[in-house]
């Protein structure tokens, strides 16, 4: 038998099984559909909060002012400690000249409010960009204790907190996928287990006329498979739909809102839901057909 | 062809079907079985395609020992021995053709040859005109036939049946008969275990008696009647 011949009886075997069995395949669709939406809620939930946050993270900056009396040696010293920690992404130093340009470019025709002071007002400064992964509060309590350091503008505090989140959520979420698919897959099997026993017969009397284990198996793995990417595609349809319903929703209630997940990030997630659809149902299929000892 | 020797079965339940079988059939016998219900004839069928293996002794199939057989060897034994039971366990979901044809596409056949062989085996048991029914379409001798069909399609060099006429009137009984016995003139080994004594009369050849697991007579070829 060619491999293409082997293809199609496999295929048509399984297309078979779905259409004599249809309450069952509707089940495992369904099932299979319900877990990946509920998954791929989430995981959109977690798409949009991590744009949200990295683009608030983007913005973030970590201004650290430097004492007036402060030596060069110990400035020097400050920045080869930033560029050596690992909390800190990267690092600008901004003398107090260039940070009066700053102000005097800011205050366009009204510069002569600084104009008229005999003495630059502001302080040496570096800029530091933070690592999304680093205790930011952390950092700023070492900074204050350092002798050259005057200040430390954290910002507002709430978007170090929020950054602090961005942590949590990333592993909150990593958890949760693990166990929305564990759970996913407990019922993918339990569903494919009952259409496997229903066609038990079948599969005694593919053995009893001499199939092989593989042969036995293909057919129920192509269509644990096939239900799982036909599930996921309904799930995705779903998932779409609520989505733009959702997002409808919130341009009513706080229209300047933007930034959310769209087309390319919902295209990728929908490829992923496929690919997690088509790996639930075959290993579904497989734990069944082990279970059943088929 | 079949040997057995010294074989007994014991059941995980403490049952003992066979005690100390010892039995052989050469290619191309025509056998029947008979004894009583719970004799162990279904046991000892079920030993030679392998459903089942020997508490002890041995039992050899056309040169393999089941025994000692690998578990991914099983489904080549499974094709030299093609088997028809009483209650012919047919794939409802599947047409006459494709119920016989599946014995050959499981087995990874070519499709021409599938389409061949399954025509050539569904002409020789007169079921070509119901080809494309459901089994709930067609009767009990035909459905028989059918069972027939699908156990023969892959050219098996022993056919095993199991009481396949004790589901059947009569007539359509002495039909399967008539059809095993021209299976077996082609040259196919036959076992078949049977309740009816008139068949085993009117169609006579060896016969082990089997009783509570034992082979109480091996009578070799009754002189053929009239057939
Ligand atoms: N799978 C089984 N498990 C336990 N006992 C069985 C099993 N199959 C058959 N038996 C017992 O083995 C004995 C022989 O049964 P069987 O081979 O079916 O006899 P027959 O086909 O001659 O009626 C009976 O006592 C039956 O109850
Ligand atoms: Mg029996």
């Amino acid at each position: 038998m060619s491999l293409f011949e082997s293809l199609s009886f496999h295929l048509r075997e399984a297309l078979d099984g779905i259409k004599h069995s249809k309450v069952m395949a509707v089940a495992t669709i369904t099932s299979i559909a319900l877990s990946l939406f509920v998954l791929g809620a989430f995981l959109l939930f977690l798409k949009n909060a991590n744009l949200f946050l990295s683009r608030l993270h983007d913005q973030y900056k970590l201004v650290v002012y430097i004492k007036d009396q402060a030596d060069t040696d110990s400035v020097t010293q400050l920045k080869r400690r930033f560029e050596g920690d690992p909390a800190v992404e990267s690092v600008v130093y901004i003398p107090k000249e260039d940070a009066l340009k700053l102000v005097l470019a800011d205050l366009g025709e009204k510069d002569w409010i600084v104009k008229t002071l005999e003495k630059n007002p502001l302080p040496d400064s570096f800029e530091l960009k933070i690592n999304e992964r680093a205790d930011v509060a952390d950092l700023v309590r070492r900074l204050q204790s350092d002798r050259a350091v005057s200040r430390v503008s954290s910002g507002q505090e709430w978007v170090a907190a929020i950054l602090r989140a961005v942590l949590l959520v990333r592993y909150v979420g990593f958890a949760l996928v693990f166990v929305l698919g564990f759970t996913s897959l407990l019922i993918v099997g339990n569903t494919i287990w009952v259409t496997v026993y229903a066609r038990r017969d079948e599969v005694a009397i593919m053995r009893l006329v001499g199939a092989t284990n593989w042969f036995v198996r293909t057919p129920f793995l192509v269509e644990g498979l096939l239900t799982g990417v036909v599930g996921a595609v309904l799930s995705f349809v779903l998932l779409v739909v609520g989505y733009r319903l959702l997002l409808g929703q919130l341009q009513t209630v706080a229209p300047g809102l933007s930034g959310f997940a769209g087309w390319p990030e919902l295209k990728r997630l929908g490829g992923q839901l496929v690919m997690m659809g088509g790996v639930l149902g075959f290993l579904g299929s497989l734990v069944s057909l082990r279970r059943l000892s088929v | 062809m079949i040997q057995m020797y010294n074989v007994t079965k014991t059941y995980s339940s403490g049952v003992e079907a066979l005690r100390g079988i010892n039995l052989g059939i050469k290619k191309g016998e025509f056998v029947y079985l008979v004894g009583p219900s719970g004799a162990g004839k279904t046991t000892l069928m079920r030993l030679i395609y392998r459903d089942e293996l020997p508490t002890s002794g041995h039992v050899v199939i056309d040169g393999r020992n089941i025994e000692r057989l690998h578990e991914s060897r099983v489904p080549y034994l499974r094709r030299s021995v093609g088997v028809v039971f009483q209650d012919f366990r047919l794939i409802e979901t599947k047409t006459v053709f494709n119920n016989v044809a599946f014995a050959l596409r499981v087995v990874g056949a070519p499709s021409d040859e599938v389409n061949e062989k399954t025509h050539r085996v569904l002409e020789m048991l007169g079921l070509k005109h119901k080809a494309n029914l459901y089994p709930s379409q067609i009767s009990a001798g035909e459905k028989q036939r059918v069972c027939i069909a699908r156990a023969l399609v892959n050219d098996p060099a022993i056919l095993v049946t199991d009481e396949p006429t004790g589901n059947l009137d009569p007539e359509l009984a002495t039909d399967i008969m008539r059809i095993l016995m021209e299976i077996n003139n082609r040259g196919t080994t036959v076992l078949m275990a049977t309740h009816n004594m008139g068949l085993v009369e009117q169609f006579a050849r060896r016969i082990v008696h089997l009783v509570a697991g034992k082979v109480i007579s091996d009578q070799e070829k009754v002189p053929r009647s009239a057939d």
